[in-house]
């Protein structure tokens, strides 16, 4: 026998300890055993679409809540918006509560610029951070300015001047202040009294 | 109609209940065919009984958890779980107990047996220093119920591949025996 042929026979040899390796007796039953000892999969699986369909139920009335909501929530949005437009038209009305409020309004107040505009950012900051409540739109309706309440408007706009002039012009109104003069202690008691 | 629409409403309960016990007897069926054959590819691996036994059954818990349901070859879809299981177990410590191989019983006298085991487990220790790209398809082609398309498929490797490892580990090992021989002699 050759050198290279006692090689290839123990070469073989070792490897015929792999094709013949054989597990200790009763490997099946300890592999059943152990099996057996398992908990079955099945609750698992159930489980498993139990969960999924509650949380496609989730999903579902996610999206049907959502779906009613934005029906209603373009409503209130144009509630905001016409209640903040309302309050920016009404800003003198509520001008002067406010302007009390804060020294630099009060200021304006007194230089007697600006006021009215001043009023109707701070109203309508005012009305932006208040969470809008429904029915708002309807009260109080704004009441429609007259034909001489523009004109002063306009006349106040263009010429502030002449209406403070006027508060001074000699051809004011001069009312003479009331004197009440006490009773004249002179007069006699009324008759029927004796 | 009627009769049909009696005989399709199966309680749920009865069902699962025939899952079960078909999958019972599938299991059982599937380790009483391959559980030594699972058990050879650890152990190829692994060469410890005790950790290849520990192998073959996780893969049998495995088989019992996912089912052998869409597999088209069992035994190499066992054998690839094993060798996996086996692979990854090897990275631990070794268990390497070469006290506890159960070599074929053969007429030898002591003397003899002495000479063959020191020489076998000489070869063994080869092996193991063999590259796992060697070492793999070498060990593996020693089982029989392993084909080199089987194992080609558990190492991803082209099926010629796996021959031209096995042909190069052999070469390698002869060399390295024909020299441990020479500086032995």
């Amino acid at each position: 026998m050759s050198h290279n042929d006692e090689v290839d026979r123990i070469l073989d040899q070792a490897l015929g300890e792999y094709r013949d390796a054989e597990p200790l007796r009763g490997i099946e039953d300890r592999i059943l055993r152990r099996v057996a000892g398992q908990p079955v999969e099945r609750p698992r699986r159930m489980a498993w679409i139990l969960a999924l369909a509650a949380a496609a139920a989730i999903v579902i009335a996610a999206l049907w809540l959502g779906v009613r909501n934005g029906g209603h929530s373009r409503p209130v949005a144009n509630h905001t918006t016409q209640s903040e437009q309302q309050a920016t038209a009404e800003a003198p009305q509520v001008e002067k509560p406010v302007a009390k409020s804060s020294a630099p309004a009060r200021a304006e107040a007194k230089a007697g610029t600006k006021v009215p505009a001043r009023a109707s950012v701070t109203t309508a900051h005012i009305a932006a951070s208040t969470p809008a409540k429904p029915g708002l739109a309807q009260f109080p309706a704004p009441a429609p300015l007259t034909g001489e309440e523009h004109a002063l408007l306009a006349v106040a706009r263009t010429h502030p001047d002449v209406l403070l002039g006027a508060a001074d012009s000699p051809d004011r109104l001069n009312i003479a202040p009331i004197e009440i003069k006490p009773l004249a202690p002179e007069a006699g008691p009324p008759q029927g009294e004796q | 109609m009627a009769a049909n629409s009696a005989i399709l409403r199966i309680p749920q309960e009865t069902t699962l209940a025939l899952d079960v016990q078909r999958e019972t007897v599938e299991i059982e069926t599937a380790v009483r065919q391959h559980a030594r054959f699972v058990f050879k590819v650890a152990y190829g691996v692994l060469r410890n009984v005790h950790d290849a036994e520990d192998v073959a059954q996780e893969v049998f818990l495995r088989v019992h958890r996912d089912g052998t349901r869409g597999v088209r070859d069992v035994q190499a879809w066992l054998a690839t779980i094993a060798f996996r299981l086996a692979i990854d177990r090897k990275r631990r410590p070794e268990a390497l107990d070469l006290a506890e191989l159960e070599l074929t019983a053969r007429e030898v006298s002591a003397e003899q047996s002495t000479i063959a085991r020191q020489s076998v487990a000489r070869v063994h220790r080869l092996i193991a220093s063999l590259p796992d790209e060697l070492r793999y398809p070498l060990v593996l082609s020693a089982i029989e119920e392993l084909n080199s398309r089987q194992i080609a498929a558990m190492l991803s490797i082209p099926e010629s591949s796996v021959r031209g490892r096995i042909m190069r580990a052999r070469q390698l090992l002869k060399e390295k025996l024909a020299a441990v021989t020479e500086v032995k002699s």
